[in-house]
């Protein structure tokens, strides 16, 4: 056994570890401790052969970029995990159970992000998915939660039926479930044509493309996010956005750094189609919500849109420079960005909603934060900033890498697209950072209780979002030293 | 030295927004000391600026800051960055004295976001990184946002949001253009930078050159704003308090003339001569209607807001008529404008201070009760509209004379706007100042709008009748424009 697997070992033992544990003796608080623990030492574990992993087999692909990726992926779980105890802690509800799914969730998303071919690919899907499934309506009294979750289950379903259907006609087609197979095949000119006129191909990638757009929740597949956000408890909410996006995410990038892709204009352009709907559409439904998931739900829609883009930019027609890295890179960094800021925002919700019996959160509920409790206040709104992408912070970062990466391959009409949406974007971005500045109204209360933990996790965000943001020139460095290499 | 000068505005605005906790009343001072702090390494610059030779910078330090993109922080000073940075300050302070009384409300906060908008601006006026010219262009909105949205009048969220959409937008296509030079500049020499100088080395070909260079010109004319682009402008400087207006006025629609003068100009000389003779007819028309705009306004800060649009036409007309004479008529009227505007805000704020109205039809006959408000009103009035010995003379003519045989035709509509100016500025003296007494409040200025008045009329009368040391500071820039040596 390979030490790449270690951090693999780690979540997983520490998953049954939890189940076993749960069955001799419930203990809210050791449950939490071990699988906090299970995840930093992964993290650990993780970031030490960053740059040594190397590992391949018919199954599972892990190099460096790979391993970097999954490091984030632990890292969201992480953060996410520390936050989880003071809400479990308030629920009525068994506790335990809800550690166990969320590893195994962490667990199914490395296994995707790492995976090399279709079986072990929709394993890993499957264990997310299956995962998040009774996350979701974890609160078995809440309506909402549970329409969320027959929703997010069938739908869900659907879309993995769909990619089964769609592997199967792969495998008819090409006799092989291997990704790096398919991708070698790509780059061969003859076969390519061949392939693109075939109709079975065809409809296997457009399968695959339907079931990809609906777990990213990219236009037109999106319609179930905004419910599932809205109804789904906040932590479960925070997982789905972040690390089961960006793990199916991460696996995109590796797919499209290394096949050839521009030898399938029909293909791109379906893509670019994708893009450039979910970046308006998105952005265009958020500006109508009153609701601060809904809003995030539709924000998250338009920020997969853009780094679509950055996929796109991976293969040019005719690039003004021509850089292998640049664009993977601005993928890396835009979902690090994108993760990281929307996580926080998450985890500041988390703090604000373990205060409130209600979870109902209008845009009114923010109402005068900023002058009842500034330092939460301060944090949320240099998040929004974040996500709307102004200089100084990691989002701008992110921002900038995938538009230096759009230019380079010229992709005029989708950065088109880009400015709009981003105008759009903002608008509502900064409705949310205007509510909290308004006077407060009559009921003034303290919303957030700072314990060590959560003024822990609240500064870190900030440090990250606003640290990576000043000073991105060591981690630029690292990450090309480890994408270009 | 320029670093210190950025930090010193950081420190001040953090001090600023602690001291709040200890004493409301000390953010004020705080802001004012760490202004008037800037000025030592400033005084220091100023007897670099006199000892150097003409052309060049006079300061210009560097740090390398991203090495993957080889972006690094770094600022410089000429002589038209040093004109800005000193406009900055001097109006920082003014700003500041005039939100003295008005802002009461939280004011540890609203002196932070001043102090951080100015340091953004300073960077602005500083950065050669054009990658640093952006973060600091786009940062520097955020407090300006900020302090409206939360300072501001009834309308102010509307207001704040508009002002921050609209500029953004100019950013962003802003930030395509650089995109596009720096990557265009790569696959020229090979190598990548952010750098004002490297990318100076090597003009763009056509057709791209025009294409980055009109995303430049976009941004730049929003800021300033020039029509069709000036839709913000009227409603961020109605709803802001009096102190941003200020700053608004004074300086960050200075931002985009300098833009213009540093970045868009030299860098792309033939796109610019290319549509120059386009862009002084818009400009004209820019002028003209401004002036016709601010003459049917009712509120006063809204027609002080429109004269500026037609004001700022000037500039616009003086950079693109692409001789040396009209550009640095066009700093001038920058350095004019932004004094003679920002009193005016001031005053009305003044008047809104004592009266809470700003309606033309519901003022009249001040000089009755408050002579010494009245008299600088229409002191600054008539130097708005261009009255000889005053700055905004000096500017507009050198401007006019400048332009007139590049295009005549041009210049000759601009000229109608001095007129439609002496109509629209006499109707402020005349219906507030005179006629009968209709609001009654005889609390005229304190010794604190005395001096900050005095001393921004003597700016003006010393533009007036001795431009020649802004001139000669303003010529070692314009001199470096490549188009201007013609």
């Amino acid at each position: 056994m390979n030490q790449v697997f270690l951090p693999w070992i780690i979540i997983s033992s520490s998953a049954l570890l939890i189940m076993l544990f749960t069955a001799i003796k419930r203990d809210h608080l050791y449950t939490s401790m071990i699988s906090s623990t299970a995840l930093l030492v992964a993290l650990i574990a993780q970031l030490l052969q960053v740059k040594t992993a190397s590992y391949h087999s018919d199954l599972i692909f892990i190099d460096a970029a790979t391993a970097l990726l999954s490091a984030l992926l632990i890292l969201l779980a992480l953060l996410l995990s520390l936050l989880l105890y003071p809400w479990l802690k308030s629920l009525n509800e068994p506790k335990e159970e809800y550690y166990m799914l969320f590893l195994l969730a962490t667990q199914g998303a490395m296994i995707v992000a790492a995976s090399d071919h279709f079986a072990s690919f929709f394993m890993g899907l499957e264990l997310l998915s299956l995962s998040i499934v009774p996350m979701i309506v974890y609160q078995d009294k809440n309506a909402k939660a549970l329409e969320a979750a027959v929703k997010y289950f069938v739908l869900s379903a659907l879309a993995s039926a769909i990619i089964l259907m769609g592997i199967a006609l792969l495998y008819f087609y090409s006799g092989s479930l291997s990704f790096s197979a398919l991708l070698q095949d790509t780059a061969i000119t003859e076969l390519a044509s061949a392939q693109t006129s075939n109709i079975a191909y065809q409809v296997a990638i457009l399968m695959l493309l339907v079931g990809i757009a609906f777990k990213l929740s990219l236009v037109p597949c999106h319609l179930w996010i905004a419910d599932v956000f809205e109804g789904a408890p906040l932590p479960t909410t925070a997982l789905l956005a972040t690390l089961s996006k960006a793990a199916i995410f991460v696996l995109l990038i590796r797919l499209f750094s290394s096949g050839s892709w521009q030898q399938y204009p029909d293909f791109i352009t379906i893509l670019s189609l994708i893009a450039g709907a979910s970046m308006l559409l998105g952005n265009v439904l958020a500006l109508l919500q009153t609701n601060l998931l809904r809003l995030l739900a539709y924000s998250s829609i338009a920020h997969f849109g853009y780094l679509l883009l950055a996929i796109l930019a991976m293969h040019p027609e005719q690039a003004l420079v021509s850089t292998t890295s640049l664009a993977a890179e601005a993928s890396l960094f835009y979902l690090l960005g994108y993760t990281m800021t929307l996580l926080g925002v998450f985890l500041i919700l988390m703090l604000l909603a373990s205060q409130q019996s209600s979870l109902d959160f209008t845009l009114e509920r923010l109402k005068g934060l900023f002058w009842i409790e500034p330092s939460g206040a301060i944090v949320l709104g240099i998040l929004f900033l974040s996500l709307a992408g102004i200089p100084l912070t990691i989002g701008f970062v992110g921002k900038f890498y995938l538009t230096f990466a759009a230019v380079n391959s010229q992709l005029w009409w989708l950065l088109g697209t880009l400015v709009i949406s981003s105008l759009l974007g903002l608008f509502y971005y900064l409705r949310v950072i205007l509510m909290m500045v308004e006077k407060p109204g009559t009921v003034a209360q303290k919303l957030i209780v700072l314990n060590p933990s959560s003024v822990f996790v609240l500064s870190f965000m900030a440090l990250v979002v606003v640290g990576i943001g000043v000073f991105p020139g060591p981690l630029a460095a690292f990450v090309q030293s480890i994408i270009g290499s | 030295m320029l670093m210190e000068l950025i930090a010193i505005l950081l420190i001040g605005a953090l001090l600023a927004s602690i001291s709040e906790l200890i004493a409301p009343a000390l953010a004020k001072w705080v802001a004012l000391l760490s202004l008037l702090v800037t000025l030592v390494p400033l005084y220091s610059i100023v007897v670099l600026a006199s000892n150097i030779e003409q052309g060049g910078w006079i300061v210009d330090e560097s740090t390398l800051w991203i090495s993957r993109f080889n972006i690094s922080l770094h600022l410089a000073l000429d002589g038209l960055s040093l004109l800005l940075v000193l406009l900055t300050i001097f109006m920082g302070l003014i700003a500041v004295l005039s939100a003295w009384r008005e802002i009461t409300y939280r004011c540890g906060f609203f002196y932070f976001n001043l102090l951080c908008s100015l340091a953004g601006v300073i960077g602005v006026f500083c950065a050669l990184d054009l990658f640093l010219f952006f973060v600091f262009w786009e940062v520097m909105l955020v407090p300006m946002y900020l302090m409206i949205a939360i300072w501001g009048y009834d309308n102010r969220r509307y207001a704040a949001i508009k002002f921050f959409l609209f500029t953004q937008a100019g950013g962003l296509i802003m930030l395509l253009s650089i995109c596009a030079l720096v990557l265009l500049h790569y696959q020229n020499s090979g190598q990548i930078s952010f750098d004002y100088h490297d990318l100076m080395l090597h003009q763009l070909s056509e057709p791209a050159a025009f294409w980055v260079m009109l995303g430049f010109f976009i941004a730049f004319v929003i800021k300033l704003p020039i029509v069709p682009f000036h839709n913000w402008l009227p409603d961020a400087h109605t709803q802001a308090p009096t102190a941003v207006s200020v700053i608004l006025a004074a300086i960050l629609l200075k931002t985009g003339g300098y833009g213009l003068l540093r970045f868009a100009l030299p860098m792309f000389p033939a796109a610019s001569a290319q549509i120059a003779p386009y862009v002084m007819i818009i400009a004209a028309v820019s002028i003209i209607y401004g002036a016709i705009m601010a003459f049917s306004q009712q509120d006063l800060k809204r027609l002080v807001a429109y004269s500026s649009i037609s004001h700022m036409g000037f500039v616009l007309l003086g950079c693109y008529a692409l001789t040396p004479l009209a550009q640095q008529g066009a700093v001038l009227q920058m350095l004019a404008h932004g004094v003679s505007t920002a009193a005016l805000f001031a005053l009305v704020g003044a008047i809104q201070y004592r009266y809470h109205s700003r309606d033309l039809a519901q003022l009249g006959g001040l000089w009755q009760v408050i002579p010494k408000l009245s008299a600088m009103l229409l002191f600054f009035v008539i130097a708005s509209l261009g009255m000889p010995g005053l700055g905004n003379f000096v500017a507009e003519f050198l401007v006019l004379v400048g332009s007139f045989k590049v295009n005549p035709g041009a210049t000759i509509a601009a000229t109608i706007g001095l007129i439609l100016a002496a109509i629209y500025s006499l109707r402020i003296a005349q219906q507030s100042l005179f006629g009968p007494l209709k609001l009654g409040s005889s609390l005229d200025l304190d010794g604190r709008e005395i001096l900050m008045m005095l001393s921004m009329a003597l700016l003006l009368i010393w533009m007036g009748l001795h431009p020649q040391p802004l001139l000669d500071l303003a010529q070692q820039s314009v001199n470096l424009l490549p188009a201007g040596a013609k």
